[in-house]
């Protein structure tokens, strides 16, 4: 099929399926707890995707997202309980505030790279966590924390449950627009800042203003996603942002691919899932995450999905020409 | 005379004690191919990242069409008109080899990251334009078609340079830059490199090369400009040049200048 | 005044363990041009190794005992990551080589959760010397310790490096790998050899500060990120600054916490950091250069 050929296609068509699937996930999947760990899975992709965009096409380690989702859940709580803002004004605003101030501050930010980088957004994440649990005028510090936020409901008349929903429309705009992102000349320009700054720059691409612009979205998408954790949990306290949430985002994007859209999908969906699907995984997870990291690295270096995506592709073809 | 298109006016670099470059003023001429050669260690890398903006000159000035673009960025001067080559050829990992030609026409794109949100649809528009400069310059190098959609880093020697070449000529430049094109070329395809060049020239492209390859520079330079110890040595015609005592000299009468082999006879 | 005073001296106190972790830093990445994001890691292994084997009940050969084990399991840990996974993976580029920290310091992390458990452990004062009082001020006798074993570690370097064949091979490899190799030095063995030490300061530093910051399988990244700072701070790959950038940070966190809201400082040391990095990343004494365009 013709549809398949391109990448394009593949794209439009995997985007139909993902509609089509949350669609089914929605109308289908009654129980709560299943329900609950789906949405979970959700709202991290978002932040996910951006991680992906960042990290695995630009190239550019961030480990400071945990202080963008914070600045989303924080600023989206602020709003409805303090000025009783509707939660729809409320989302749209707690994503341009990370995205803002991520926009401010990446230009001295990426003139670091690899070990620096990396570094100085573990110490920004760090001290983002150090401020959401000890400014506790604001955000209710590690105890209480935010109580309370109102479940969200568009139409009262409609009953059920209308969070999913949007949850669901929020995935697919931040996929959408990836996926866009990447087949335009944005997206290639992620690959050659990743490839060499140098050869990207003498082929007329403005690199600063392109990985302040990806770092931006990023922390868009991070605060999207903290926002909507903020109304889903309804009540939370600065240790859901510790850095251990920056750490989970890049896992994520490994676990995935460094490469595609899709990989931010399955890799948040699995490192959402595994938890639940291993008993006394809890205290495992750092250990298993680490093992996981390392022997990636080691020998998948394009993300584990990927690699095993690419070993399945050369599976078939042997198949075929035997 | 035709008008100067690129002029090094007392340009130097000095990285911490040494200087690299010292003083070097040189023109190139519009639609003429000319060659910059000296020994190894001469500076004429580093010349070719002062001319692009990567690196920034200690002193003197670097014109083009007569405006001074020493202040400015190696992005900001691909969009005067200048566009490179590497040593070695620098794929773009994760795009196929049409691809890397698309981000040379991608020089011409106006879509920005706020258009993402406001008109996504441009992307279609804006691709296709790419798509058909790409299609073009890499008709131009001779790349087979079966090979365009591979990745890039893919390809073979021969073929990662076509594909460099295209990206630069998907520019649409007036001052391509080429820094040892023919390195790790066979002589056939050394020929078939100078036949594109100076059909590049003929259509008025203004050509600055980088080589070490004599037989190539004598067959198809306009004018050659030799630096030594990132000194200016010698500037003028092949047969100047091929004459010049200090040029010999330098070459440590190793003289690939004096063979008659390599003459000035035109091949092509 | 005398509160300004016992704010400098607990500053120096914890600002020559954090000179250790700089310590580690600084000569591992003058071996390897690699910085070992698991650094910290060593310091709070070292903590935890020490809480383990004397418990909260400290006894003079005990204790020392203790801080041997403890010195002794994370030179071992310093050994494997290199053998086993920096050396594996030399071929790989710069993102992978900084995941690869990543990755390994979360194994340490998770590893130490469920060897030493998840709780916060204590360990007593070591002992042994009297508390002394300057006027007021109060010099705590696990001070001592750490600042006798600054000086020895010190010392210790010194003399490696000026005056044994092994030391001035691994200062010649740093400065020129390949002419090093020519020479017949091996840039493995010097990997070895530095992961080694760093391993075994880190760990002697967690070991000595266990009675101040309790042993905790969380501390790592934060005392990499501050020992980490202290290397930037002195000048990455030069090892004095790593110890002056130690105790500035050292007096700044105090201070901080002395002035200021205690609450924060950690993150005052995160965000010097930072502002180094971008303002002036060869910080005090060092010559690097942060790669640009």
């Amino acid at each position: 099929m013709q549809v398949f050929k391109t990448s394009h296609g593949r794209d439009a068509l995997g985007f139909l399926a993902m509609a089509v699937t949350l669609l089914l996930i929605h109308t289908l999947v009654r129980d709560h707890f299943y329900r609950s760990v789906l949405l979970q899975a959700i709202i991290f992709a978002v932040a996910a995707t951006g991680m992906t965009l960042l990290v695995g096409f630009a190239g550019q380690i961030s480990l400071g997202q945990n202080a963008f989702m914070a600045m989303g859940a924080y600023g989206f709580a602020y709003q409805v309980q303090k000025f009783g803002l509707h939660p729809l004004f409320a989302l749209g605003l707690a994503t341009l505030l990370p995205t803002v101030v991520a926009y401010a501050i990446a230009r001295p930010i990426l003139r670091l790279s690899g070990h620096y980088l990396a570094l100085a957004t573990l110490a920004l994440g760090s001290a983002g966590y150090i401020f959401a649990s000890r400014w506790t005028d604001v955000t209710g510090g590690l105890d209480p924390g935010i109580l309370d936020l109102p479940k969200f409901t568009l139409v009262s008349a409609w009953g059920g449950d209308q969070f999913f929903p949007l949850a669901a429309l929020c995935l697919m705009l931040v996929t959408g627009l990836s996926l866009v992102l990447v087949h335009s000349a944005i997206g290639r320009s992620l690959h050659a800042i990743h490839t060499s700054e140098l050869v990207a720059a003498c082929s007329g691409i403005q690199v600063e203003r392109t990985k302040a612009a990806i770092f931006a979205l990023a922390a868009g998408c991070a605060g999207l996603s903290g926002a909507l954790y903020a109304l889903f949990m309804r009540s939370f306290n600065a240790s859901s942002f510790s850095i251990m949430i920056s750490i989970e985002l890049l896992m994520m994007v490994i676990v995935g691919s460094l490469s595609t859209v899709w990989g931010s999908l399955i890799g948040a969906l699995l490192v959402t899932l595994l938890p639940h699907a291993l008993e006394h995984f809890e205290s495992a997870k750092l250990f298993v995450y680490g093992t996981i990291m390392t022997l990636v690295v080691m020998f998948m270096p394009n993300g584990l999905a990927s690699s095993l995506y690419g070993s399945l592709r050369q599976l078939v073809t042997a198949g075929r020409k035997a | 005379m035709s008008q100067s298109i690129l002029r090094l006016d007392g340009v130097s670099k000095t990285f911490g004690g040494l200087k690299a470059v010292n003083n070097v003023s040189f023109e190139v001429e519009r639609g003429a191919i000319t060659a910059l050669i000296g020994p190894n260690g001469a500076g004429k890398t580093t010349l070719i990242n002062l001319i692009t903006g990567v690196l920034p000159q200690t002193s003197g000035s670097i014109q083009m069409n007569g405006r001074d673009i020493s202040r400015l960025g190696p992005a900001q001067r691909v969009r005067c008109g200048i566009s490179r080559s590497y040593q070695t050829p620098q794929m773009i990992r994760g795009l196929s080899a049409i691809d890397n030609v698309v981000v040379g026409a991608d020089l011409y794109s106006d879509f920005a990251m706020l258009d993402l949100f406001t008109r996504p649809w441009r992307v279609r528009r804006d691709n296709r334009a790419a798509q058909v400069a790409a299609h073009a310059a890499l008709t131009q190098t001779g790349l087979p078609s079966s090979l365009w959609n591979n990745p890039a880093d893919a390809l073979s020697y021969g073929d990662q340079r076509r594909v460099e070449v295209a990206r630069s000529l998907a520019q649409k430049p007036a001052l391509l830059l080429l820094d040892e094109p023919a390195a790790g070329l066979n002589p056939t395809e050394t020929e078939d490199l100078g036949r594109d060049l100076k059909r590049f020239a003929h259509d008025g492209l203004t050509v600055l090369l980088v080589e070490h390859d004599m037989s190539l520079i004598m067959s198809i330079a306009d004018r050659i400009v030799v630096v030594n110890f990132g000194e200016m040595l010698a500037e003028g015609t092949p047969q100047e040049i091929q004459r010049n005592e200090a040029v010999i000299a330098a070459y440590l009468g190793a003289d690939p200048l004096d063979t008659p082999a390599l003459s000035s006879e035109a091949t092509a | 005044m005398t509160y300004f005073l016992q704010i400098l001296i607990s500053g120096l106190v914890i600002g020559c363990i954090y000179g250790m972790a700089a310590l580690g830093f600084t000569i591992v990445f003058n071996a390897t041009r690699v910085i070992n994001f698991a650094n910290g890691e060593f310091l709070m292994l070292g903590g935890l190794a020490t809480a383990a084997v004397i418990g909260a009940e400290a006894s003079g050969w005990g204790t020392v005992a203790a801080v041997l084990v403890a010195a002794a399991l994370t030179t071992l840990v310093g050994l494997l990551m290199q053998a086993l996974a920096f050396d594996k993976a030399k071929s790989r580029d710069l993102q992978m080589l900084v995941m690869l920290t990543i990755g390994i310091t979360l194994m340490l992390r998770g590893g130490a959760s469920i060897v030493f458990g998840r709780s916060v452990s204590f360990v007593n004062d070591f002992g042994g010397f009297p508390e002394l009082d300057a006027g007021g001020v109060f010099i705590p006798p696990q001070g001592l310790w750490i600042a006798l074993a600054m000086m020895a570690v010190s010392l210790a370097l010194w003399l490696l490096f000026s005056h044994t064949t092994i030391g001035k091979a691994m200062q010649a490899a740093s400065m020129e790998p390949r002419a090093a190799a020519l020479c017949g030095i091996e840039p493995r063995h010097m990997a070895l050899l530095a992961f080694a030490i760093a391993g075994l300061i880190g760990g002697l530093a967690g070991a000595l500060m266990a009675p101040l910051a309790p042993p905790f399988y969380e501390n790592g990244i934060a005392l990499g990120l501050k020992g980490f700072a202290a290397a930037i701070a002195g000048g990455l790959g030069n090892p004095i600054g790593a110890v002056l950038g130690g105790l500035l940070i050292g007096l700044v966190e105090s201070l901080s916490a002395g002035y200021g809201a205690s609450g924060y400082k950690d993150a005052v040391s995160f965000l010097l950091l930072v502002a180094v990095l971008i303002v002036r990343p060869a910080g005090l004494l060092g010559k690097l250069q942060v790669k640009r365009v």
